[in-house]
């Protein structure tokens, strides 16, 4: 997929979650041609990293996952912040017929998932500073006990 | 000043071969070093270019001194009063730091366990990082260390000297476009850390030990880690010094350094 850094003159890019071949590919083009899109991007690897960088960058408009399961894995996995994307714009997909992203009811489901998410990522934060002194500390004193 | 232009050779031989590459496969001509749209043939030469470059400049500077490499190099290994046990030394402090590190982190869920590859293909790669990490390792500390660093205290006084090997150490590692640019300040803290390592002892051993620790522990983990906590906090892929604790250890690895090797140099 195309993460290079916006320039003047680029369009932000449509995403799809999929190899470019395959019954995933077909559900996201099936979609997508209701949507007057012909040629989205692809992201082969699976590996939402890069996809994360060029959503930051503002290169991107629109994510599809193929299925509800995709977006939910890579949700749960935390493979990309939900909140910063829904900040940036882009707008996610689910090409599955059955479980449109616009519905009241995955909208509460993804704003309860990026609360519950800030509340643990306080909590990482804190614990992982806390613990970060400690390991530190014992490593510091091993070190200089050694002397 | 001798080492500086040498170092400096690097980039710029780097750029001459990048330049003649691009010019090869009809493609314009640009100012940053960067081998993004390079066919993927010409990868492999740009590649060569870079070790040539840094062998060069290895080479070349004991050369232009008049003294065979092997003269100029070896006085940084010395062997007696059991001076190598200093690498084992340099190695168990990074491995400690960084195991507890990670320890904490996959306590607290700021990393993961996971692994990226298929038991075959992750074998693979931790079968080739000791020799990735030794090797990495000791051309960074012949160059920015046993060249530049050594060459610049015998002109400059220590306090311009450490500075300058500092900010060259960390932003060589930016000379090429990188993902992340806020790992600059773990860079820089990780260039005290080594510099103080060699000013303390004058010699490779330590630093080299504590580098090669420190590549062992970060790519060794790197298939089996996956960052979920906060950049700033415990920082990124490889880059684990250059969130705000990384910094922190490598400062205080500093401290345990001065106090564990007697003070000013």
């Amino acid at each position: 997929m195309n993460a290079n850094p916006p320039t003047a003159s680029a369009s932000r890019v449509v995403v799809v979650v999929a190899p470019a071949h395959g019954p995933d590919a077909d559900l996201a083009l099936a979609h997508l041609k209701g949507q007057g899109i012909y040629e989205p991007e692809w992201l082969a690897s699976g590996d939402l990293g890069d996809l994360d960088r060029a959503v930051r960058r503002g290169n991107v408009r629109q994510v599809v996952f193929p299925r509800l399961g995709c977006l939910l894995e890579a949700l749960w996995n935390e493979e990309f912040d939900l909140t910063v994307w829904r900040a940036a714009g882009v707008h996610i997909d689910v090409a599955d017929a059955g479980a449109s992203t616009e519905s009241p009811g995955f909208r509460a489901l993804l704003d309860t998932w990026s609360r519950v998410r800030r509340a643990q990522r306080r909590r990482q934060a804190v614990a992982g500073g806390l613990l970060s002194a400690v390991a530190l500390l014992a490593a510091f004193t091993v070190i200089w006990l050694a002397r | 000043m001798l080492a500086l232009v040498c170092l400096l050779a690097v980039p710029a031989i780097m750029w001459l071969g990048q330049s003649a590459l691009l010019l090869a496969a009809g493609l314009p001509l640009r100012v940053r070093i960067s081998a993004e749209d390079l066919p993927r043939g010409f990868h492999g030469v740009n590649r060569a270019v870079t070790n040539v470059a840094f062998a060069a400049a290895l080479l070349g500077y004991p050369l232009l001194r008049g003294q065979s490499p092997l003269t100029y190099y070896r006085r940084f290994f010395p062997v007696t009063d059991a001076r190598p046990a200093e690498a084992l030394f340099g190695i168990a402090a990074s491995v400690l730091y960084l195991a507890l590190l990670y320890l904490a982190w996959t306590l607290t869920d700021n990393v993961r366990f996971r692994v990226r590859h298929t038991p075959g293909r992750l074998l693979q790669r931790l079968a080739g990082v000791p020799p990735t990490a030794l090797f990495v390792a000791l051309v960074e500390e012949l160059l920015f260390r046993a060249m530049l660093l050594a060459g610049l205290l015998e002109t400059l006084d220590v306090r311009i000297a450490l500075p300058i090997g500092v900010v060259a150490f960390a932003g060589a590692h930016y000379i090429r476009p990188v993902k992340r640019y806020w790992t600059f300040p773990g860079h820089l803290a990780l260039g005290v850390l080594l510099c103080s390592a060699y000013l303390l002892t004058r010699a490779l051993w330590l630093p080299l030990g504590l580098h090669a620790g420190g590549v062992l522990v970060l790519m060794g983990t790197r298939p089996l880690v996956r960052y979920t906590g906060p950049a700033w906090l415990v920082g990124a892929s490889i880059f684990p010094y250059a969130g705000a604790v990384g910094i922190a250890g490598l400062l205080l690895l500093t401290v345990n350094l001065w106090l564990h090797f007697g003070g000013c140099p």
